[in-house]
Order: structure tokens, then sequence, then C-alpha cells
């Protein structure tokens, strides 16, 4: 099956291999071909160069064409204000300024950025479209409805509800058209982003989003493609609703519980996505950082309907070699990924594996991150545990975390290629597989009476 | 009786994702708006280029971003604050 295969089973909730993994690539990939955001954000050239750089590097399964929630706002006179390391900040609200919202005009290919976006969207998508999932990225009617009113939109939601209404209607309206331009350009998701709707409350969320979100999944789903609804920040008392909108996806960021999420999506028969710590674990962290956080992820997942994604864009500086850990992970490459991150740093460190055959216990190796921080890592070492108990002294296990380099140095030496993985008496036997205690003894029990004849 | 004074901090990391972007202009252009009518308060913007230096900063308790602290006491953590509520704070005395 091929990545785009594994996103689009995923995304309709069905078993996958394993869980796709899609990287919000947006800014970022202008840090991977050195130029700055704003030359980016204003280049096809650049935009396709980008992207291309991020599949070369990082592997995905799925990839935005473009990750900017402020191209349809520019198309209608928001002011934007462009830096060199960010995505542009809407910076004047046309409606605050006067503007009436009868003279506002929904964006067609020829507005504002549109060109620039689409020619890259046709591009990106000719070029990848038949390996991985093209996602194109809308914003959400709320955040647009933001954008184009200012602050004011939370006042007006309780003194002007009418009003509040008439500008969302217009902003779902901004959104299907968005869609079908996108579609037409050749992604396969639509993902409606609407990261302002963790700011406001679920009874705000059905009066002011849920009937134009509904109706902009409806038209995703006329079109034959998958719709993602995408919220960013504290919105975990909104989920309920955002699933009722009828997507086929809910993505969310670190500040949702992932397991919360996976529960209340598959109640309503859709699938999730996320949610790497964008700045704690991609930013400010080390790759083993990402691998565990990766782990934990796809433990919480599973294999059905769950597509493994950061929280939200990927920030600007975010060290590549974080994003290409998470990527050897996914691919279960954890192994040949250290093996060259620490090419330098393992030199003089010797492992010296035990003579398997003349010990007279049978020895257990686990490689994993750190079974105190990555939830697959506890559970095999649970497994181990319990399993092993019984042998008493016939048995000794031992932990390797790879966070140290002696564990690495073992770990390539036994020909692991991917954590967690248990191996007996010098044999793999489980990789990224949490056994049964059972089924583990069994195998256990085959080693010690192995060791028994000789 | 004058107006007691207050000292608005928002505190933001630098490299935002686009979420904390857009929450992060709503709460600037809010108590923008806010300093215009009240001479009472002051608005600090700090950046931070590194989690480390979050312990640097006086009441910053939850660290979600971006943060409003008001006289040394954090208000919001990632999302903007309520305007009636700031509101009902500047008419302190």
């Amino acid at each position: 099956m091929n990545s785009k295969q594994l996103v689009l089973n995923a995304i309709h909730n069905k078993e996958t291999e394993r869980a796709p993994w899609v990287p919000f690539v947006g800014c970022h990939a202008a840090a991977l071909i050195g130029v700055g955001a704003e030359e980016y954000f204003k280049s096809s050239e650049n935009i396709v160069n980008g992207v291309l750089k991020a599949y070369e590097r990082y592997r995905p399964d799925g990839i935005p064409f473009l990750f900017d929630l402020q191209v349809e706002a520019e198309a209608m006179g928001c002011g934007l204000k462009y830096a060199a390391d960010n995505p542009p900040s809407v910076v004047t609200h046309p409606l605050e300024q006067g503007v009436k919202l009868e003279d506002l005009k929904i964006p067609g290919e020829n507005d504002g950025r549109f060109p620039i976006v689409l020619k890259a969207a046709r591009a990106i998508c000719g070029e990848l479209g038949d390996k991985i999932a093209v996602y194109g990225l809308v914003t959400g009617p709320f955040t647009l409805a933001l954008h184009l009113m200012g602050t004011d939109i939370f006042y007006e939601m309780a003194d002007d509800p009418d009003r509040v209404n008439d500008v969302m209607k217009f902003c779902m309206k901004v959104c299907i058209n968005t869609s079908k331009l996108y579609t037409d350009a050749g992604v396969d998701v639509i993902a409606v982003v609407d990261p302002m709707t963790s700011q406001i409350s679920p009874k705000n969320f059905r009066e002011f989003v849920s009937p134009y979100a509904t109706e902009v999944f409806k038209y995703i789903k006329s079109l034959g493609k998958a719709g993602s609804f995408f919220v960013c920040g504290n919105a975990k008392n909104n989920i309920e609703e955002m699933c009722k909108c009828g997507p086929d996806n809910i993505s969310i960021d670190e500040n949702i519980p992932l397991e919360y999420v996976v529960d209340i999506c598959h109640k309503y028969g859709i699938s999730a996505g996320g949610n790497i710590k964008l700045t704690v674990t991609m930013l400010f962290g080390t790759p083993e950082d990402n691998i565990r956080d990766a782990e934990n992820c796809m433990a919480v997942g599973g294999k059905k309907g769950y597509i493994l994604s950061p929280g939200c864009d990927i920030p600007f500086a975010v060290p590549p070699r974080n994003i290409e850990a998470i990527s050897g992970c996914v691919h279960g490459e954890v192994a040949d990924f250290l093996e060259t991150e620490y090419s330098n740093t393992l030199e003089g460190i010797e492992y010296r594996l035990p003579d398997y055959a003349a010990e007279k216990q049978v020895i257990i190796d686990v490689i994993t991150l750190d079974s105190d921080s990555c939830a697959p890592c506890q559970y095999v070492m649970e497994a181990v545990r319990a399993a092993a108990e019984p042998f008493r002294d016939k048995v000794r296990y031992m932990e390797h975390k790879i966070k140290e380099k002696e564990s690495v140095a073992c770990m390539l030496k036994l020909g692991v290629k991917n954590i967690p993985t248990i191996v007996v008496d010098g044999q793999i036997k489980y990789v990224s597989i949490i056994p049964g205690v059972e089924k583990l003894q069994e195998c256990i029990k085959e080693a010690v009476d192995a060791k028994g004849k000789k | 009786m004058k107006r007691k004074n207050f000292t608005i901090q928002v505190i933001s990391l630098k490299n935002p994702c686009s979420a904390c972007l857009i929450v992060g202009g709503a709460v600037n252009e809010m108590l923008d708006k806010l300093k215009k009518d009240h001479e009472n308060i002051k608005v600090e913007r700090l950046v931070l280029e590194d989690l480390r230096q979050v312990h640097s900063v006086k009441g910053l308790e939850v660290e979600k971003f971006p943060a409003v602290i008001i006289n040394g006491e954090q208000i919001t953590a990632g999302s903007i604050p309520s305007k009636k509520y700031l509101l009902s704070m500047l008419a302190e005395k």
C-alpha cells in the first residue's frame, strides 16, 4: 500500500499497517531551502522547492502544499505584516475599518496571492500526487471571520449575533470556494483549519460555527474529497461539536489529550490526528525526545483511524534532525537514524555482548527509549517483568535505554532496528510489539529448555 | 481618587505556530485598543527565545503562550483575555 492510500485509509477510519505520518510543514520549508518566510510565501517556486525538500528529507505519507491561514483574508483586503521566520499576521480588518460586508467579494483564483498559491499547488500535486496525500489547508470560517472583523467578533457574538451570523455565512462561502480551487488543483484532503474556535464556548460554537462548518464539510464530501477539521489551542470542550459537523478527521495540538480526542472521534466513526508537541519537543527537544513523543502518540492513536502529525505548523527553526528522527521512528528505522546521528560520538564506545550460548541464564535484552517516559517502552518492560518472574534465576533481563550511547552501541551490535524490541539470547523476537505475557513466557521457556539440553 | 496603574505583559515564544500567532495578534490588538482609552495601563511585550527564560518572568506559572500577566499575576495562558474582566479590573481604584 502506498503512502497516499495509507493516509486515505486512516482518514476514513480504517485499519492501517502503521500510522501514517503527516508533518505540517509550512514556513519551516523556507528554512529548508534557505529563504526567509516572506520570500517563501510570496513565491510559487519557493513553495514548490520547499515542499519537495521536505518530502525528500522527512519521507511523509502526506503533506500540506502550504500552511498559511492568511491567504483568503489578504485577498479580501486584510493588511498583512510579514516576518522573517513566521507566517504573516493579519493587522487590519476591513469590516472594522468601515468596509461593508456586502462589498466584500469571495476571492477567486486571480485574487491576492491565489495565483501564486494555486500554481504551487498544481506543481506539487503533479510531482507528488501519485505518491503521497497532498493536503489543501483552508482557513476555517470562524478564524476567517476574526480576520475580517477583528477582536470585536468576540463581543458581537453577544451584542449583535445576527451580524456575526451574516459574516459567518459569508466566510462559509469563502471556505467552500477555496475548497473547490484546491480540489481543482489536485489535492486529496481538504483541511479546514479553524484555531480560533478554541477561544469560544460550546454554546457559541453551536450557534456561530456548527451550521457553517457542517455545510463546508458537506461540500467537501460532495467533491469526493476527505475533510479534516483542524483546531489548535484548548478546544477540549468543543471536540464533540466539531465531530457533529461531519468531518472525516479531527486534528489537534498538545493542548488536548490525544486519548480523549481518539475516544470521542471513534465514537462518531471519525479519525483523529496529532499531536506531537511543537515547542517543547520539536523546537527545543532532542531527536530522542521526538522519537519518544512520536512513540507515545502512536501508542495512543493505534493503527485504526489515526494519523501521526505535529500539533500545528512546524516552526521555522525546528532542527531538521528532530523531524528526521520522527520519520525514522515511523518507518521502523530508529537504529539507522541513531547510527547516523551518533556516528562521531559513538567512536570509542564499546559494548560487549555476552556469550549467550555460554551463559547459564537466558538473557533478555530489551531495547527501549526509556520506560520511564515512553509509554510503549513501559508496557514492554512490564510484560517482560511479568513473563520472566516465574523463571526466577534461570532468566535475567536488562533494559537498554537508547538515550545512553552504550545502549545505542548495544542496539547496533544486536542488529535491532526499532524500539521497543525484545531480544532473547541474542535473537530478535518482538519488534515494536507488546507481546502478551503468556506468549512471551512460551518464548522464554523455549530458550530455557534449549539451554537445559546443552 | 486616583486610578490604580496596571502593567500588562504579553509573553510569547519566538517562532510560534500559526494559531499562537493569530491569538497573539488578537491579544495585542485588544490591549492596544484598551490602552487608547485608559491612561492607567502600560503594555510590555516579551518574546522568549528559549523555554529556559520562562523562569525569569515573574508571575508566569502556566507555560502556554501567549501568556498575559497583569501586575505580576498571570491571567491567561494561550487564550484571549475577556474584555469584561479587563474593564472591571481597570476600573479598580
